[in-house]
C-alpha cells in the first residue's frame, strides 16, 4: 500500500499525502493517472497551443520498504521525450509568440468584457411598470442570466 | 438617423388614454459627496395627421400632470406598488413604505413644453413603421437625490402622467389614483454601489424586429406567439368550459385530471407556458380510451388543445432575444483609486524541506562490489516564487491578473509569465559528513539552461561531478541510471492550484555493506544541498503591458477625435450619425475596435493596479457598460469624451507609476535560493544488505588463502599440488588476507635489511627523502608483481576456471621466470643505488646472493593468487580479493618498512583497494557448474 502525494500546505510547504487508501484504491488511482496520458499532449500537437493542456506528468507515491525505511517512487504517464516537449511548451516562448498569444488573450478578454454583438438595441426603448391590465403590457420579459444572480430588469404589466 | 423611428404597438407605447412620458436619457452628475444630480430628458410623442395643430397638443397637455418618482427595489415596482407609495405620504398615512423604498416623487413643472410648442421647438417629421406621422416634444426635469438612502440597492426612476396633481393623488383612494394615472415608464438609475450599468435583458421580437412587450404563449410546436389572435382569456375560457362538463360528478381519476387542469389554469395563466403545461396534463391522463368519463375528457381536451394550437398564426410568431437597455449617462467625475503595489510576503522556503524526498537502494549483492544509489525528488514553489519575488510580482498582483482570464487562456497567460522567469541553474550536491576531510562533496549534479533565450530552455544540459577521493561512484553512459541522473517534470497541484518545478535525481556511492550496516544512527547520513538560480526577465513583460496600454489609448483617442468632428454626431442628443456609425467600423479592418478593446484594457488595468473593483464581476459590468455607452451605435459623444479622459488619467497616473517601477528594474535579474537537508536514510532493501555485509565480513576478515610454506611444490594442470622431490601431496595453511600481508611485509623487511647488511654491514642511514624513495621503490616492486600474477590469475579463471595455474616451483623457480627476474633485478639495482646514495663506499653484493630473498617475495604473491578456491561461509565461491600495498594500512604490525610504504602511499593503485577485479562470475570458465 502506498500513499499518494496529493497536495502541499500552502504556508509551510509540507507535503500532503493521501491516507487510508486501500491497495486497490491506490492502484486504481495510479491506473487512472496513467490513462490521462492521451489527453496530455502529443508531440505533433506542439505547434497548436489550442490542444495543449498544462498537465502533470508525474505522480509520486510513498511506501515503506524493509526495516521501516521510506521508499518514494513515481509514475509517469508520458515518455521522456514528451515530458521534454511539454516543458519546452510550458516554459519557453519567443517574444513574438508572447505578443501573439497575449493579443489573443486580450481579444478574448475584450469579448467577455464587451456587450454581445448579437444584442439588439432599440432606438426607442419603451419600458413600463407591470400593470393590472395585461393588454397594455410593454417592456422586456425577464432578466438575462449573468455571472452573478440579480433580478433587475424587465417591465411587464 | 432614419425617420422611421417607432416600431411595435405604437398606441400602447405612446399611451392609449393618457400620454406616456418617454424617458430619452438621464444624466447623472455629482452634486456633493453625499448627493447626486439627476437630469431626466423626457418626451411626449403623439400620432398626428398631416393637418395637425400644435395648439391642440398644447391643450391636451394642459389637462394632465407629469410626475417623476424614484425608489429602491430589487426589480422595477409594479404600478400598484407605486400607487401604494404615493398614498403613503408622510403627512397622510405615515410614510413607512416611502421610507422603506427611499421613495421620492416630484410634481413636474413642464411650462417649458408649452414654450417649445409655441416656439415650434419640436419634431414632427418622424413616422412609425405603418407610415403614421409622429410628433415629438422634449423637456427636462432635474432632481437632487441623497445617495446614502440607496447606495447599496438597485434604484429606479419612474415617470407617468395623471389627470390629478400630486397633492390630489396623495389624498385620494388607491383605486382612484390607479385609474387616473397612465402607464408608468421606468429606467434603472443605479445598481448597488451607485454603479450605472447598461444591462442585457430578454425580450420577444416580432418578424419586423419590433419589441413585443407582452408575454407571448409558447405553442405546442415550440414557437412563441403573440396573444392577439389567440388570447389567454380565450384559452382559459374554453378550457374552463370543457372542464365544467366533467367536474363534480365523481371522485377518483376524473376529478384528479380535472384538478390538474384547473391548477395549470391558475398557476400558468400569465406565463408563456400556459398551453404547454396544459398539454403536459393531457399526456399524463391515466386513461386515454374513449369509453369512460376520463377517456371522454381526454379526447375532448386533446381536440381542444389541438384546435387552440392550430389557431396560432405564423405572422404572430415572436422570437426570444437579448437586448441592451440603459439610458443613463454617467457624467460624474469618478477618479480611479490610487495605484497600490501588491503586498507580498516571502515564503520561508521556496524549496520546501518537507518536499525533498530521498530513498536509498542497495544495488550490489555480494562482497565483490559495493554500489548503492540514492533517488531524490525535490520541488521548487516556482509559481509562488513568481508571485512573490519576481519583478512583475512586486508591481502587479498576479492572482488578480490570473482572474482576468479563464480556462486555456489562463494556462497561456501562465506560460507567458513563466517564459520570463526561468530556472537557469540547478545544482544538487551530496556529501557524507565523515568525508569532509577528503574534500567535502561526494557528488554533484547540475542542470543549466540558456536562460537568456526564452525560446530555448535546454532541460537536458546536465553534467555531474564526482570527487574521486570519496566513496562517490560514477554513473556512466552504460548504466541504466544514466538517463535518470537528473530529470525535470511538469508538475502542479490542482487544489490549491500551484505550479511547481519537480526534479528527480539519482546518485551513486560505494560504501561497503559492512560500513552501511554498522552506522551509529542506524541509517546512512548524507548532507544534500540544492542551489537554484532563476533568471527574472518579467520586467520586460511589464514594459510590454505598458506599451500595449499606450497603443490602445492611441487607438481610443483617435476614435474620439473622429467622433468629435462636427459632422459625426447629432448636436441635440450627442448620438452618432448613421454615416459615422457605418464608416467608423470600416476603419478598423482588423476587427479591433477601440470602443471594445479600450474599456477592456482600462478596466483590467484598473483591477490589477488598484482596489477600485472589489471583484472581477464588477470589472465585467463596468467594461460592458462603458463599451455600450461609447460604441458608435448606442453611445454618445459625452460618454466617449468622459472615458477618453479617464484613459488619459490612468495613463498619466497609475500606468505611469507602473512604467516608472518597471524602468527602475533590470532585465535578467538572478534570484538564488538554497536548501540544505541532512538525511538519515536506510535502504529500502535493507534485508539484502545484511547478507551482503556478512559476505564482506567473511571476505575481509575470514577470507582465506592456502599458504604452501617451506615446500618446493609443482603444479601440474588440474592435479593437486605435490612436492617436487617426493611427489607427495602437500598440506597448506589457511591464511587471511591480513595474515598474508604480514608474511609479505616480513619477507620484504628481511630482503631489504639483508641487502643493506651485505652492502654496509647494517650501517645504512636513510634521511627522510631516502626513506620516502625506499617506500616508493618497494611499492613499485610489489605493484608490478601484483599486476603480473593478477593477470595470470584472471587468464586462468577465464580459460580454465577455478584451478591452480601451472608455473614451476613455488620456492625456487619462480624467480627464474623472465618477467619476475627482470622486476627483481631492477628492484635490487635500484635498492643498491639508494644505499650508495645514503651511505657511499659500501660493497654491493651479487644479485645471486640475494635472489632467494626476492624470490620469497615473488613466491608469496604468486602463492596468493594461485590459491585454489575456498568456499565461502554460505557456500558461494569466494572470489579472491586483490591485494595492494594499501592493504599494509590495515595490518596489525608496525615497523619502519611498513611506515615507509604507508606514509608515502601512491593513491594511484593498480587496482582499487579491497576489491575483486577479476573476471565477472559469468566470465569464469565453467561457472554454470558452480552452485549459487
Amino acid at each position: 500500500m502506498a500513499d499518494i502525494l496529493i497536495g502541499i500546505q500552502s504556508g509551510s510547504g509540507d507535503p500532503i499525502f493521501s491516507e487510508n487508501l486501500s491497495a486497490r484504491e491506490t492502484q486504481s488511482r495510479v491506473d487512472a493517472f496513467s490513462l490521462l496520458a492521451p489527453e496530455v499532449l502529443l508531440p505533433t500537437n506542439l505547434s497548436g497551443s489550442a490542444t495543449l493542456k498544462f498537465s502533470t506528468d508525474i505522480m509520486i507515491t510513498k511506501q515503506l520498504g524493509d526495516a521501516f525505511s521510506t521508499y518514494y517512487t513515481y509514475y509517469q504517464n508520458v515518455d521522456n521525450s514528451t515530458i521534454e516537449s511539454m516543458l519546452k511548451h510550458n516554459y519557453n516562448m519567443t517574444t513574438a509568440s508572447v505578443h501573439a498569444e497575449f493579443s489573443n488573450i486580450l481579444n478574448n478578454i475584450t469579448q467577455e468584457l464587451t456587450p454581445p454583438k448579437s444584442s439588439r438595441a432599440f432606438e426607442y426603448d419603451f419600458k413600463f411598470s407591470q400593470n393590472q391590465n395585461p393588454s397594455i403590457n410593454t417592456g422586456s420579459a425577464r432578466p438575462v442570466r449573468t455571472r452573478t444572480a440579480r433580478s433587475s430588469g424587465g417591465g411587464g404589466y | 438617423m432614419s425617420n422611421i423611428a417607432l416600431k411595435g404597438d405604437v398606441i400602447q407605447n405612446l399611451g392609449e388614454y393618457l400620454p406616456n412620458p418617454y424617458i430619452e436619457s438621464i444624466e447623472v452628475e455629482e452634486s456633493s459627496s453625499s448627493s447626486i444630480n439627476v437630469n431626466i430628458f423626457y418626451s411626449f410623442i403623439f400620432l398626428i395627421n398631416d393637418e395637425y395643430n400644435a395648439e391642440d397638443i398644447s391643450k391636451n397637455l394642459q389637462d394632465i400632470n407629469i410626475m417623476f418618482a424614484f425608489a429602491r427595489s430589487e426589480s422595477p415596482l409594479k404600478k400598484q406598488e407605486i400607487v401604494n407609495a404615493i398614498v403613503d405620504a408622510p403627512d397622510g398615512q405615515g410614510g413607512t413604505l416611502r421610507e422603506a423604498l427611499a421613495f421620492f416623487i416630484d410634481d413636474v413643472n413642464f411650462e417649458s413644453i408649452f414654450d417649445k410648442l409655441s416656439d415650434g421647438d419640436y419634431i414632427d417629421d418622424l413616422y412609425d413603421e405603418e407610415g403614421r406621422r409622429i410628433f415629438k416634444i422634449t423637456s427636462q426635469h432635474s432632481r437632487t437625490l441623497p445617495t446614502a438612502s440607496f447606495a447599496n440597492d438597485n434604484f429606479y426612476c419612474y415617470g407617468f402622467s395623471s389627470t390629478q396633481t400630486l397633492a390630489n393623488l396623495e389624498a385620494n383612494p388607491k383605486n382612484i389614483i390607479y385609474l387616473n394615472t397612465g402607464n408608468i415608464a421606468y429606467e434603472k438609475l443605479f445598481s448597488p454601489g451607485l454603479n450605472i450599468l447598461r444591462e442585457e435583458e430578454v425580450i420577444y421580437v416580432g418578424s419586423q424586429g419590433e419589441k413585443y412587450g407582452q408575454v407571448p404563449i409558447l405553442g405546442l410546436n415550440r414557437n412563441f406567439y403573440k396573444t392577439e389572435n389567440v388570447t389567454r382569456e380565450d384559452i382559459i375560457s374554453k378550457v374552463n368550459a370543457l372542464v365544467k362538463r366533467f367536474e363534480g360528478r365523481t371522485i377518483g381519476p376524473l376529478s384528479d385530471s380535472v384538478n390538474s387542469i384547473k391548477t395549470v389554469l391558475s398557476k400558468e395563466a400569465d406565463t408563456e407556458n400556459l398551453l404547454v403545461q396544459l398539454d403536459k396534463v393531457r399526456r399524463s391522463f391515466p386513461n386515454k380510451t374513449n369509453n369512460n368519463r376520463v377517456g371522454n375528457l381526454y379526447a375532448a381536451f386533446a381536440v381542444l388543445l389541438r384546435n387552440i394550437n392550430s389557431a396560432f398564426r405564423p405572422v404572430d410568431i415572436v422570437k426570444k432575444e437579448k437586448y441592451l437597455t440603459g439610458k443613463v449617462l454617467d457624467l460624474r467625475e469618478n477618479p480611479v483609486a490610487a495605484y497600490e503595489a501588491p503586498t507580498q510576503f516571502s515564503l520561508d522556503q521556496y524549496i520546501p524541506e518537507g518536499m525533498f524526498f530521498l530513498h536509498r537502494e542497495r544495488l550490489s549483492e555480494d562482497e565483490t562490489s559495493d554500489l548503492a544509489i540514492n533517488r531524490g525528488m525535490f520541488f521548487i514553489r516556482y509559481e509562488e516564487m513568481l508571485k512573490r519575488e519576481s519583478d512583475i510580482g512586486q508591481l502587479i498582483d498576479i492572482d488578480k491578473f490570473y482572474e482576468t482570464v479563464t480556462g486555456l487562456e489562463l494556462e497561456t497567460l501562465k506560460r507567458i509569465l513563466f517564459s520570463y522567469f526561468r530556472p537557469s541553474y540547478i545544482k544538487v550536491q551530496k556529501s557524507d559528513p565523515n568525508e569532509e576531510t577528503l574534500g567535502g562533496f561526494m557528488y554533484s549534479i547540475t542542470q543549466q539552461s540558456i536562460a537568456s533565450r526564452r525560446d530555448s530552455r535546454e532541460t537536458s544540459y546536465i553534467y555531474s561531478n564526482r570527487n574521486p577521493q570519496s566513496q562517490a561512484a560514477s554513473i556512466d553512459q552504460s548504466s541504466e541510471f544514466y538517463s535518470e541522473r537528473f530529470r525535470e517534470y511538469n508538475f502542479g497541484f490542482d487544489n490549491p492550484s500551484e505550479r511547481m518545478l519537480c526534479y528527480s535525481f539519482v546518485d551513486a556511492d560505494s560504501f561497503s555493506a559492512v560500513y552501511e550496516t554498522n552506522q551509529e544512527n542506524f541509517g546512512m547520513i548524507f548532507d544534500y544541498k540544492i542551489d537554484v538560480s532563476i533568471r527574472d526577465d518579467t520586467n520586460e513583460f511589464v514594459t510590454y503591458l505598458v506599451e500595449k496600454f499606450f497603443e490602445v489609448d492611441t487607438l481610443l483617442q483617435d476614435y474620439k477625435d473622429l467622433a468629435n468632428e462636427i459632422c459625426s454626431y447629432n448636436n441635440i442628443d450627442n448620438k452618432f450619425n448613421d454615416f459615422f456609425v457605418k464608416s467608423i467600423r470600416d476603419r478598423y479592418t482588423d476587427g479591433v475596435y477601440p470602443w471594445e478593446v479600450a474599456p477592456s484594457i482600462y478596466s483590467v488595468m484598473v483591477y490589477i493596479l488598484t482596489e477600485q473593483f472589489p471583484n472581477f464581476e464588477d470589472v465585467i459590468r463596468y467594461s460592458k457598460n462603458v463599451s455600450a455607452t461609447i460604441n458608435p451605435e448606442n453611445g454618445n459623444l459625452d460618454s466617449l469624451t468622459n472615458f477618453a479622459n479617464a484613459m488619459t488619467s490612468l495613463k498619466q497616473n497609475q500606468i505611469a507609476i507602473l512604467a516608472f517601477g518597471s524602468a527602475g528594474r533590470y532585465r535578467g535579474t538572478t534570484r538564488e535560493y538554497q536548501l540544505e537537508k541532512t538525511f538519515n536514510v536506510l535502504s529500502f532493501n535493507y534485508s539484502d544488505i545484511v547478507g551482503e555485509a556478512a559476505a564482506e565480513f567473511e571476505s575481509l576478515f575470514r577470507n582465506k588463502m592456502n599458504y604452501y610454506f617451506g615446500a618446493d611444490i609443482r603444479v601440474d594442470g588440474f592435479r593437486e599440488p605435490r612436492r617436487t622431490d617426493t611427489n607427495d601431496t602437500v598440506s597448506s595453511q589457511e591464511k587471511t588476507k591480513a595474515q598474508f600481508m604480514v608474511l609479505l611485509l616480513e619477507a620484504i623487511e628481511i630482503a631489504v635489511l639483508q641487502i643493506g647488511f651485505l652492502y654496509a654491514g647494517g650501517n645504512i642511514r636513510l634521511d627522510s627523502g631516502q626513506e620516502r624513495s625506499l617506500g616508493i621503490l618497494i611499492q613499485s616492486y610489489i605493484n608490478n608483481l601484483q599486476i603480473f600474477f593478477r593477470d595470470l590469475r584472471n587468464d586462468t579463471l577465464k580459460t580454465k576456471g577455478f584451478v591452480m595455474f601451472e608455473f614451476g616451483k613455488l620456492s625456487e623457480k619462480t624467480i627464474e621466470q623472465e618477467t619476475i627476474h627482470g622486476l627483481s633485478v631492477d628492484f635490487f639495482l635500484d635498492l643498491i643505488n639508494l644505499y650508495e646514495e645514503a651511505t657511499p663506499g659500501g660493497e654491493a653484493p651479487n644479485y645471486s646472493d640475494v635472489s632467494d630473498l626476492l624470490n620469497e617475495i615473488a613466491n608469496l604473491i604468486y602463492n596468493y593468487y594461485n590459491s585454489p578456491i575456498i568456499p565461502r561461509f554460505d557456500g558461494k565461491p569466494n572470489l579472491q580479493y586483490d591485494i595492494t600495498v594499501a592493504d599494509f594500512i590495515t595490518i596489525p604490525v608496525q615497523n619502519d618498512i611498513r611506515d615507509m610504504i604507508v606514509l608515502n602511499l601512491d593513491p594511484e593503485l593498480p587496482v582499487p583497494f579491497d576489491s575483486y577485479t577479476g573476471p565477472d562470475i559469468t566470465e569464469i570458465a565453467g561457472y554454470e557448474d558452480i552452485s549459487f
